[in-house]
């Protein structure tokens, strides 16, 4: 313990006193610096011994800033991602509806554009709603059409809204002639076996004419319910030739009613007469099969992307469902396990109430009962010992839960199912089965054999 | 200068830590005054007039980002640092109570000397300031400095 003085070696000098109070008066002088001089100093410091702080604090904060920015640009791509995802229904959206004003402009007043909506409900089937009636001027028959061909028909009026049928309706029919006029018959729909594969036929064709693959099928105005040069389809294959004066023709339709969504429906009263929508609708500006074709290219990618991403999912679910057995498989073994041991205590009080070996104060009842043992009420199974050994010693018989044991009485319960059932015979049975039977004791008897 | 390497370990690192927890992390107020710390416990191992011209260095480098009262950190920390060195010539003591009594008053005069050079323009009311803000200050550093020597061993290492 060092001795308590003022006076050491170190700090006791007058030399450390001075040099004190000169660290004093400079630090002193510092603070009555000119503002250039301190600003000199800090500046150098800050430059030099400082500067490693001050860069760590630089790149601190340019990594949170990039980290901010990281997250605001995630949230961004996934807004962006989410937009662009419900762009492309929009842009479709709009190239129809774009489509539809530019028909409506052409066609001018004849026909009141409206919303097409279907009811969804059984029976429902090929026929659709649009929201303008009566009171917009539209009246029975009065042709359906979008930007792409003809849609259907309406049926029934009513003041605000309308009930039509499309093409795929048992019920179509329609007037039609290819686009150059040379051949007319009439379109009628074909029911498929199932309702994708409804088409239309054009029927009724002249037998001496031949339709090439591809050729325009427009409405013909003849019939006066749907207007000349409507687009329906494209010949798309003969279907039958039929005794040597008809033929009739399978058509690819050029309107999907499943996705349309906005049509025009015609106004005015059937006094006006059929129209002629041929300019309307020039042979140039109606799909071609190659555009079909593309359509149905693009069709198929989507189904081939949900599929593969429903298979993806099976392949998940899959290996959820193989953990998921794995852990149950776990918790049955624990459960047998548990069983088992609930099992052995109760076996355990009866083999402590039989007779020891070697207590010849208290014999084994002949027929492994005791004397006073009561008779159980239903008769239980007796399992009987083989005898086809006969220098082997005869055990006496197993009663397998019987009441000397002390386990309760197994009784099987009812059967209520009323189900047909083998007759098993439960009073005798021989422990020693005959070689080659397969089949394995019941449990509750095998159970019993080993008590 | 006698004092063995962990006493001198303990400073550097002391007086490193302070900067890159006060000025590389930006923690602030947050962040105890470890440079105090480190000058309290080098004015232990020095003699007055080293500890003094310690606590200037110490002074240069906090005001060097002050702008307003230039060289008042300068001058508190050297009286700081001779105070410190003065105080191991009249006690001597390795109890708990000692340690933190010295970093304790040693924070607290610190901070004290530095309102008083900075102005009135510049320092906030003294209840507010010194009383209660350098109190806890102090108390944070002092409890930071006894864990320090604690875990280092420096200031028991200074007493041999």
């Amino acid at each position: 313990m060092p001795a308590y003085t003022t006076e050491t070696a170190d700090t006791g000098g007058r030399r450390q006193v001075v040099v004190t109070v000169l660290f004093v008066v400079a630090a002193l002088v510092t603070t009555y610096l000119p503002g250039p001089i301190q600003q000199g100093v800090a500046s150098a410091l800050r430059g030099s011994v400082l500067r490693p702080f001050v860069t760590t604090q630089e790149m601190l904060l340019n990594a949170r800033a990039r980290a901010a920015e990281t997250d605001v640009l995630r949230h961004r791509l996934d807004s962006l991602v989410s937009v662009a995802t419900a762009e492309g229904t929009l842009a479709e959206e709009n190239r129809r509806l774009r489509a539809l004003l530019d028909l409506s402009e052409k066609l001018g007043p004849t026909f009141a554009a409206a919303t097409l909506v279907r009811a969804g409900t059984t029976g429902s089937e090929s026929t659709f709603l649009v929201d303008v009636g009566s009171a917009d001027g539209i009246h029975p028959d009065a042709p359906v059409i979008s930007s792409q061909g003809l849609v259907g028909v309406i049926r029934d009026v009513q003041p605000d809204h309308s009930v039509g049928m499309d093409w795929t309706h048992p019920d179509f029919r329609a007037g039609a002639m290819s686009a150059d006029g040379a051949t007319y018959g009439v379109v009628e729909s074909r029911r498929g076996r199932f309702r994708e594969e409804d088409r239309l036929v054009f029927n009724g064709t002249a037998f001496h004419t031949r339709l090439e693959d591809g050729t325009v099928i427009v409405t013909s105005g003849l019939g006066g319910v749907f207007p000349r040069g409507v687009p329906i389809g494209l010949i798309d294959g003969l279907a039958e030739a039929e005794g040597g004066w008809r033929k009739s023709y399978w058509l690819r339709p050029l309107v999907e009613p499943g996705v349309a969504t906005h049509v025009l429906v015609a106004v005015g009263a059937d006094a006006e007469g059929p129209m002629d929508l041929t300019p309307v609708f020039p042979v140039d500006s109606v799909m071609t099969e190659e555009q079909l074709a593309a359509r149905e290219r693009a069709r198929t990618d989507s189904l081939r992307a949900i599929g593969d991403s429903v298979v993806m999912l099976r392949q998940m679910v899959a290996g959820y469902v193989a953990k998921d057995s794995a852990r149950l498989a776990g918790a049955d073994l624990a459960r047998a396990d548990s069983l088992g041991r609930v099992a052995a205590l109760r076996v355990a009080p009866a083999d402590s109430a039989r007779p020891r070996p070697g207590a010849a104060a208290s014999p084994p009842p002949a027929g492994g009962q005791g004397a006073g043992a009561p008779r159980p009420a239903i008769r239980l199974p007796v399992i009987r010992p083989s005898t086809d050994a006969p220098g082997a010693a005869q055990p006496a018989p197993v009663r397998p839960s019987a009441p000397a044991t002390g386990g309760p009485a197994r009784i099987r319960p009812a059967d209520t199912t009323r189900v047909l059932r083998m007759p098993v015979p439960t009073d005798t049975i021989r422990l020693d089965r005959p070689a080659g039977a397969g089949a394995a004791l019941p449990d509750s008897l095998r159970e019993g054999a080993g008590r | 200068m006698r004092g063995p390497w962990r006493v001198w370990a303990t400073v550097v690192g002391l007086v490193l830590l302070h900067f890159l927890l006060h000025l590389g992390f930006g923690l602030g107020n947050v962040a105890p005054d470890l440079l105090t710390i480190a000058l309290l416990l080098a004015a232990r191992e020095v003699g007055m007039g080293t500890a003094a011209g310690i606590g200037f260095a110490f002074g240069l480098l906090l005001d060097a980002f002050s702008l307003l009262a230039f060289g008042a950190n300068a001058v508190a920390m050297t009286v700081v640092g001779a105070a410190g060195a003065r105080t191991r010539d009249l006690f001597v003591g390795d109890s708990f109570f000692f340690v933190v009594s010295y970093l304790f008053l040693g924070k607290w005069v610190k901070d004290l000397l530095h309102w008083v050079l900075v102005g009135e323009s510049v320092r906030e009311p003294f209840v507010q300031a010194l009383l209660m803000g350098s109190s806890l200050n102090a108390l944070y550093a002092a409890g930071v400095g006894v864990l320090v020597v604690t875990i280092t061993g420096a200031w028991w290492e200074s007493l041999r």
